[in-house]
C-alpha cells in the first residue's frame, strides 16, 4: 500500500512540466506562403508599344489637320496609305477611327510595296516606310513608279527617312539617347508642283 | 519493515520538498486550472486564471508563461479574429519570450517554437496586407509587422537572415506604388512613381535579389515614360516635349538594365528589355549587341 502511494506520488510529480506541456495543445503552425500569395506581383512586362510609329502617327495626324489640301472638296474621304509599316497604320487607325479631317471621314490603308504597285486609286497622303533600308528602297521606288506611272497622282508622299525622287517630304528620326526627335526635309519642287506648303509648325522643324 | 519505513520517510521528504517549491516543477494549481479552462475554450477565464498563477508565484515556471502565451494566442485568433492591431498577439509573444528566458535548457522548445512561428507568420501576413495600405513615403503598416516577424524569427534562430524577406517586402511595396502610379495617372502618378523608385532603391541597398530589383525598376521607368508620351498629342510642341521628357526616363531605364545585366549576364529578359528601350532611344549599336547576346544565350 505504501509502495503504491509512493509510486503514485512519484508518477504524479516526477515530470509535471512535461506532463502539463503535453496536455497543452500545440498551436497550428500552418505556414503562410508569402511569395505565392495574392499580393505577389508578376514581373512587370515592358511596354512594347511601337514608340516611333506613335511619334510618326502624331506628326502625320497634325500634318493632315493643319495642311492646306488643294482640291480636297473633290474627294469622298481623307485617305492615308501606309506602305511597309503596319504598326504605324494601326496607330493611325486607332487615333483616327471614327474621326474626320477637313470634314472628310478618314480612311487608313495598310499596304505592301506590291499592293501599292497594283493600287489604281489616289491617296491624300501616302507614307512610305522601310525607306532607310537600301535593300527595300528599290522595291518601294519601283512600286511607287508603277502606281504613278501616268504621273497624275496628287497624294502628298512622305518617307520615313529615305530620300526617294518622287517623295515630297521626309520625316527623319534624329539624335540618340536623351536627345531624340523628329525633323523634316521638304522637296520644295515637288511640293510646289502639287500646290502644297508646309504649315508653320512643320517649317520650324526642318532638319539642319 | 525497515524497507517500508525508509520508503515512507523518502515519500514524506519528497512531498515536503514539492510543496515547499511547487513552481520549480510547474505543478502550479492555477496554471493547471488555466489550462483546463483553455482546453474548454474558456480563454478569457483562462487568461484571468493564468494571471492569478503568475501573481501567486507560479511565474518562475516557464510552462506558466507558455500557457499564458497559448491562451493569449487563442484570444488573438478566436476572439480578436486575428485583428492586426490585437494587443493579445503582442502579449502572447512577450509571454513566449518570457517562457524562453526562464527555460535556458529549452525543454519547452518543441511547444514554444510552433506557437511563435505561427504568430510570426500572422505578422508576415499583416505585413503583406499592409502593403495595400501603404502611401507614398509611409509603409508603417507593413514595416511594423515585418519587424515583429523578424524579431520572432531571430529569437527562434540566431542565424536567421531577414534580408530575403525584407527585400521582397520592399519589392512588393514598390510594385504596389507603380501600380498606383498607373491607376492614378496623371494627377498623382509622379508621387507614387517616386515612392516606387525609393522602395526599389531600398531593396537594392540590401544586396539581395538585385537583378530583379534593377530589372523591375528599369521596366517601370521605361513604361512610365511611354505612358507620359502617350498622353501628349495636342500639338507638335507638346509631342516633342513629351518625347524629350520620356527619353530621360528611357535613358534611366537603359542604364538600369545595363546594371542588371552586369549583375547577371545570363538573363534573357534583360537583353530583350534593353533592345526595346534602345529602339526607342535610337541606339542601333545597342540593339545589335542585345540581339547578339540573345542568340548566344539561345545556343547554350
Amino acid at each position: 500500500m505504501l509502495r503504491q502511494l509512493c509510486i503514485l506520488i512519484l508518477f504524479s510529480y516526477a515530470t509535471p512540466s512535461a506532463a502539463l506541456a503535453a496536455a497543452v495543445p500545440a498551436p497550428n503552425a500552418g505556414h503562410l506562403h508569402w511569395e505565392v500569395d495574392a499580393i505577389a506581383q508578376p514581373e512587370p512586362e515592358i511596354d512594347q508599344s511601337p514608340i516611333w510609329a506613335m511619334v510618326f502617327g502624331r506628326y502625320l495626324y497634325h500634318l493632315g489637320r493643319e495642311m492646306f489640301w488643294p482640291d480636297l472638296d473633290q474627294r469622298d474621304s481623307f485617305t492615308i496609305g501606309v506602305v511597309g509599316w503596319d504598326a504605324l497604320a494601326e496607330d493611325l487607325g486607332q487615333r483616327l477611327d471614327g474621326r474626320s479631317i477637313a470634314g472628310l471621314p478618314v480612311q487608313i490603308i495598310a499596304l505592301t510595296p506590291s499592293l501599292l504597285r497594283d493600287t489604281k486609286g489616289d491617296f491624300t497622303m501616302l507614307f512610305l516606310g522601310d525607306t532607310n533600308a537600301p535593300s527595300k528602297q528599290s522595291a518601294i521606288s519601283d512600286a511607287l513608279k508603277r502606281w504613278d506611272r501616268k504621273q497624275e497622282k496628287e497624294a502628298l508622299i512622305i518617307t520615313d527617312g529615305g530620300k526617294i525622287p518622287a517623295c515630297d517630304l521626309v520625316f527623319k528620326r534624329k539624335g540618340e539617347g536623351q536627345d531624340i526627335g523628329l525633323c523634316l526635309v521638304q522637296q520644295l519642287e515637288n511640293l510646289d508642283e502639287k500646290g502644297m506648303v508646309l504649315p508653320a509648325q512643320f517649317l520650324q522643324r526642318l532638319c539642319p | 519493515m525497515n524497507t517500508h519505513m525508509h520508503l515512507l520517510k523518502g515519500a514524506t521528504l519528497l512531498c515536503v520538498c514539492l510543496l515547499v517549491t511547487p513552481s520549480l516543477y510547474g505543478q502550479g494549481t492555477w496554471t493547471r486550472k488555466a489550462l483546463e479552462l483553455a482546453q474548454n475554450n474558456q480563454y478569457e477565464e483562462a487568461e484571468r486564471q493564468i494571471q492569478v498563477a503568475i501573481d501567486n508565484g507560479e511565474g518562475a515556471d516557464p510552462l506558466t508563461w507558455y500557457v499564458q502565451a497559448f491562451v493569449l494566442k487563442s484570444l488573438f485568433v478566436e476572439r480578436d479574429g486575428r485583428h492586426p492591431e490585437s494587443t493579445n498577439r503582442t502579449a502572447a509573444i512577450a509571454s513566449a519570450f518570457e517562457s524562453a528566458q526562464r527555460d535556458p535548457e529549452g525543454k519547452l522548445n518543441a511547444r514554444r517554437a510552433p506557437l511563435l512561428s505561427f504568430l510570426a507568420d500572422t505578422h508576415l501576413e499583416d505585413a503583406r496586407d499592409g502593403i495595400l495600405l501603404s502611401q507614398p513615403g509611409d509603409a508603417t503598416a507593413s514595416v511594423v509587422h515585418f519587424e515583429a516577424y523578424s524579431e520572432i524569427n531571430r529569437h527562434l534562430n540566431q542565424d536567421w537572415d531577414a534580408t530575403p524577406d525584407a527585400v521582397l517586402l520592399d519589392q512588393q511595396l514598390a510594385e504596389h506604388a507603380f501600380r498606383q502610379a498607373e491607376l492614378e495617372e496623371p494627377q498623382k502618378a509622379s508621387t507614387w512613381f517616386n515612392w516606387g523608385q525609393v522602395c526599389y532603391q531600398n531593396a537594392l541597398s540590401k544586396g539581395h535579389d538585385q537583378y530583379r530589383s534593377e530589372y523591375n525598376l528599369a521596366v517601370h521607368t521605361y513604361n512610365q515614360g511611354v505612358r507620359q508620351f502617350k498622353a501628349a498629342e495636342n500639338d507638335l510642341d507638346a509631342i516633342d516635349g513629351a518625347l524629350k521628357a520620356a527619353a530621360i526616363l528611357w535613358q534611366a531605364a537603359a542604364d538600369g538594365l545595363e546594371r542588371a545585366l552586369e549583375i547577371d549576364a545570363d538573363q534573357r529578359s534583360g537583353y530583350e528589355a534593353l533592345a526595346v528601350v534602345s529602339e526607342a532611344l535610337l541606339k542601333q549599336d545597342k540593339i545589335k549587341w542585345c540581339k547578339t547576346h540573345l542568340v548566344e544565350l539561345g545556343q547554350r
